[in-house]
């Protein structure tokens, strides 16, 4: 009984492995802290109880056409309330990078929380992931944009 | 040809351009898209991506070190690094940014390596803590090995990258090297273009300033023309009105300009034809009017006055637009002038005709009349007369024998006036002639002292071909006039064949008087006499000049006249006199000359007794053998039964007349033996000569006959030369010295008894034709008889009309009967 049972969780390791750890409902997921002091945390709940935004396209990061899901940039912005200006977006591996928050436009960038349907692992650059729509705008089609485009991302500090 | 030419050229040119343009479009958006592929080309990712791989390896190398404590925080950090490295590995295994890396074997051995590291470490990794704790020496020997592997990989990636980095940079710099020659290309191309433009330019505003200066040329015609100009458009609508049309219509030019035509200017009564006429050009495109020449319409005026018009209307096009261009002219003076002068003229052919034939009737009214008082004078000088009376008598004969020649000078004018007279071309010999006509004179000049002389310069110009009578009669004429206006001079006849081998020239020229300068051009004239010392000597009815011009033009020649007054004139003819065949024996006749008529045998048709002796007699005297016949049918019989060679006919005979019996004869005669025909009446008119000419007859004597009329013209039917003598004697003293006096009185008696009885009848007021032939038959021998007055009365008794008789009856029987009671004494009383 107990052989079977290492069998089994070796078979589900191995199965699972590539995936790797997903978040659960009621983790935190991103904080969103304001210029004035202010803090937001978001876990996927709150993530999907905003407004819903799809993108499909191709990335030079995948092969063939993904489809991403998640709450809009400008979407997220206006929930917290943020001013213009310049946001400072962080990853998991440190990354940092500033994106504008004129970037932040509907068709535009999404917070994606889904890809292809699933829940990205940190292994699959999740769980959050900025994506632009590349293949509707060219204009995202340079190293500016790829830049921008953060994933792992766990915060976000935005003006207020 | 060289617009043709400019054309292909613009063509080729067109051509080139847009090839040219659509080559560097081509050109510059394959240039867009490797500028694009060299931006998107993320070849900086790839740099940026691969120094990230290194770096989370390393950071995992130093997590899996400090994880060996133990402690659950750090084997948690030690995942989150691996996991980070992982999902870096993941995009050089599998994103798009690295296909082409990914292509080369050294990168895909090393990517080998890099995915077994992975999948062997996810066993490792994944497993529980205590499990990870005991393997994490051999995960971090796996990771130290992994490391040197991943520094080789970045290394030739990024190298391969910078190289197809390099290609692709110089694709771009050849497409952009390639674009901007394409672009000088068609930089040069549309220069070019831009200059054949500017010339086409140019040469086109020339032609539209040709053009402009042509239209403007036009408008200034249109406005300065007399004619009234008028262009209309297919509506009918007037775009332009000049000034002649202003003062034609008195519409002003802006009054008429965009009205309708029809309503202005065409008369209410022309508006339908107008409208259906613009109707049928805008259906069909035909007109009865446009290009049609000068027509002549109505047109009306702004007061409603209607005006006859000429018009021409043409098509023409204007900026892209038909029009019609009329010109017009106001006729109504030119109209009324023309009318005025056909009137004029109508009155004036009226005038002449009637002076004709005013002339012709009165001379031959005057000649009858003239040859009694010289038959009656002839009688008188026979009696025994004092020396005085005998003077007195010849004095009364001189003037009326002129008087006679003047009327028939009058008549032979009326007749050449009236052209219808016609000089048959015959060959005579020329010289001949002349001397002939010379030698004839020579006594009348002598009698005033005067030499004649004929010269003949050059050659002798021989047998010609022409009217000999009238040159003849033209040449009497002016040596009649040397000789009357000479006196002991000279006088001389010149004649000469000119040089072009068809005209002769005759030259008359006398040492006389001369013609004042004044008159030298009016003495052609009709009735101009010139009053010069001998006028008195030599009266003359002015018409011996014009008759001569007459004949000289109507023998297609021509006369002129030089004069030195007191010195003396020349006359000069010349005509077309071209050189004949002799006819055979011409010169055998010409010496034959009178009695030539001797031996013709003569049928003479005549219903009047007396006229019918006389003629008789006259052709026995030629030598003739005469038969006479009393009236139409024996006229017929006769001709048919016997061969003549000559026929008398009177045309006003009881029965059959003249004209229906030669008609007879003529049917029935061999055309081969055309016997010539002469008819005799008293009618001489030039249209009563046409009647004769179509019932067959030669030739016509008009009552009362003089031997030598009788003469000349059976001589000129019977091909035989004149016998002279211009003169001609009266018929009454013909018919005395013919019959004696006696003889005269007895057929005046029987004449005068005759007429007694049919005046008894006419009383009774009933006038038949029976007695109508009785009075004509009278009134002959009253011409004959030199009755002049009883004549005109018989004449007036055979005009009247049954009807009227009983009216005027008792006025003409009462000068009947005094005419007759003064003849009875005359015949009775001697």
């Amino acid at each position: 009984m107990r052989r079977l049972a290492i069998a089994l969780s070796l078979l589900v390791g191995t199965l699972l492995a590539p995936v790797g750890h997903v978040a659960n409902a009621g983790e935190e997921l991103l904080v969103i802290s304001a210029s004035d002091g202010s803090v937001t945390r978001l876990d996927l709940g709150d993530l999907k109880a905003l407004p819903v935004s799809e993108i499909r396209t191709r990335t030079i990061w995948t092969t063939g056409v993904q489809e991403f899901r998640g709450v809009a940039l400008r979407d997220l912005l206006d929930h917290v309330g943020a001013a213009s200006g310049m946001i400072t977006a962080v990853a998991l591996n440190d990354y940092l990078i500033q994106i504008p928050t004129s970037d932040a436009t509907i068709p535009g960038p999404i917070v994606a929380y889904l890809h292809n349907g699933k829940q990205m692992s940190v292994r699959e650059k999740g769980p959050l992931w900025v994506v632009y729509p590349y293949d509707d705008n060219p204009v995202y089609n340079t190293e500016e944009y790829y830049a921008r485009s953060i994933w792992q991302l766990i915060r976000l500090e935005v003006p207020r | 040809m060289r617009s043709l030419n400019s054309r292909l050229r613009t063509g080729f040119w067109l051509t080139l351009v847009l090839m040219l343009i659509a080559y560097s479009a081509m050109l510059g958006r394959e240039a867009m898209v490797r500028l694009d592929s060299l931006s998107t080309a993320a070849s900086d990712d790839i740099r940026w991506n691969m120094s990230q791989l290194e770096v989370e390896l390393l950071r995992l190398q130093s997590a899996s070190f400090k994880a060996q404590s133990g402690e659950p925080a750090d084997l948690a950090a030690l995942r989150t690094r691996f996991d980070i490295f992982y999902s870096r590995s993941q995009i050089v295994l599998h994103g798009a940014l690295y296909g082409s890396a990914r292509a080369v074997p050294q990168v895909r051995s090393k990517l080998t390596t890099l995915a077994d590291f992975l999948t062997d470490s996810l066993e490792i990794v994944d497993a529980t803590d205590p499990v990870l704790v005991t393997r994490l020496p051999e995960f971090a020997t796996k990771v130290e090995l992994l490391s040197p592997e991943v520094r080789d990989m970045a290394l030739t990636i990024v190298n391969t990258s910078a190289r197809a980095a390099d290609i692709q940079r110089v694709k771009v710099s050849e497409t952009l090297r390639r674009l901007a020659l394409a672009v000088l290309g068609l930089l040069v191309a549309l220069s070019i273009f831009a200059l054949l433009l500017l010339r086409l330019y140019r040469s086109g505003q020339l032609v539209s300033a040709e053009k402009e200066a042509v239209k403007s040329r036009f408008e200034a015609a249109v406005r300065s023309a007399l004619d009234a100009v008028l262009v209309v458009d297919t509506d009918g609508l007037i775009v332009e009105f000049n000034g002649g049309a202003e003062a034609m219509f008195g519409y002003s030019r802006s009054e008429a300009l965009g009205q309708p035509m029809a309503d202005l200017i065409i008369p209410p009564h022309y508006r339908a034809q107008h409208e259906e006429g613009m109707q049928r050009f805008r259906k069909y495109g035909t007109s009865r009017v446009v290009g049609r020449g000068h027509l002549r319409l109505e047109g009306m005026r702004k007061s409603g006055e209607v005006f006859p018009v000429e018009l021409s209307i043409s098509l023409a096009e204007t900026s892209d637009q038909l029009v019609f261009v009329s010109f017009l002219r106001d006729i109504t003076t030119r109209l009324r002038t023309e009318h005025e002068l056909r009137e004029a003229r109508d009155i004036a052919q009226a005038g002449a005709q009637a002076k004709a034939e005013l002339l012709t009737v009165m001379s031959h009214e005057m000649r009858t009349p003239l040859n009694g008082v010289l038959g009656s004078l002839e009688l008188m000088e026979r009696d025994q007369l004092s020396p005085k009376q005998l003077r007195l008598l010849r004095a009364i004969r001189v003037s009326a024998e002129l008087l006679l020649s003047q009327v028939n000078r009058v008549l032979e004018l009326s007749r050449l006036e009236s052209g219808m007279i016609e000089f048959p071309k015959e060959p005579f010999a020329l010289v001949t002639m002349v001397q002939r006509l010379t030698e004839s004179l020579n006594a009348a000049a002598e009698e005033h002292g005067n030499r004649l002389r004929l010269n003949v310069i050059g050659d002798d110009p021989g047998i010609v071909l022409g009217n000999r009578f009238a040159l003849q009669q033209a040449l009497v004429n002016l040596l009649g006039n040397a000789i009357k206006f000479t006196r002991n001079g000279e006088i001389s006849v010149e004649v000469e064949r000119l040089a072009d081998g068809r005209m002769v020239e005759f030259r008359i020229s006398d040492t006389g008087l001369g013609i004042p300068a004044e008159d030298i051009d009016r003495i052609f004239d009709e009735f101009v006499t010139i009053d010069a010392a001998y006028a008195r000597e030599n009266p003359g009815t002015g018409l011996g000049l014009s008759i001569t011009r007459r004949l000289v033009w109507a023998l297609g020649g021509e006369i002129e006249v030089e004069s030195i007054e007191h010195e003396g004139s020349l006359f000069l003819i010349r005509l077309p006199l071209e050189p004949g065949e002799p006819v055979e024996n011409a010169s055998e006749n010409e010496k034959e000359e009178t009695g030539s008529l001797s031996g013709k045998r003569v049928l003479v048709v005549e219903d009047n007794d007396i006229n019918g002796m006389l003629l008789l007699d006259m052709l026995e005297e030629f030598g003739c053998q005469v038969k006479l016949e009393r009236d139409g049918f024996d006229g017929v019989a006769a001709a048919t039964s016997t061969h003549y060679d000559l026929l008398l006919v009177d045309i006003s005979m009881p029965g059959k007349d003249g004209l229906a019996t030669l008609r007879e004869i003529r049917a029935q005669e061999d055309p081969a033996t055309h016997v010539p025909a002469i008819a005799i009446t008293a009618h001489v008119r030039e249209q009563d000569k046409k009647r004769f000419v179509d019932a067959g007859f030669d030739g016509f004597l008009a009552k009362p006959i003089s031997m030598a009329q009788l003469q000349k013209e059976m001589s000129a039917l019977l091909l035989l030369p004149e016998e002279a003598a211009a003169a001609e004697p009266s018929i009454a003293q013909d018919f005395i010295q013919r019959f004696g006096d006696a003889e005269y009185r007895r057929y005046l008696v029987e004449m005068v008894d005759e007429l007694s009885a049919i005046s008894n009848d006419l009383a009774r007021g009933d006038l038949t034709d029976a007695l109508k032939a009785h009075v004509h038959k009278q009134a002959g021998s009253a011409a004959i008889l030199g009755q002049i007055d009883l004549h005109a009365v018989l004449q007036e008794i055979e005009a009247a009309s049954p009807g009227d008789w009983a009216a005027c009856m008792d006025g003409v029987l009462g000068r009947l009967k005094s005419e007759l009671a003064a003849i009875r004494v005359v015949a009775s009383g001697g």
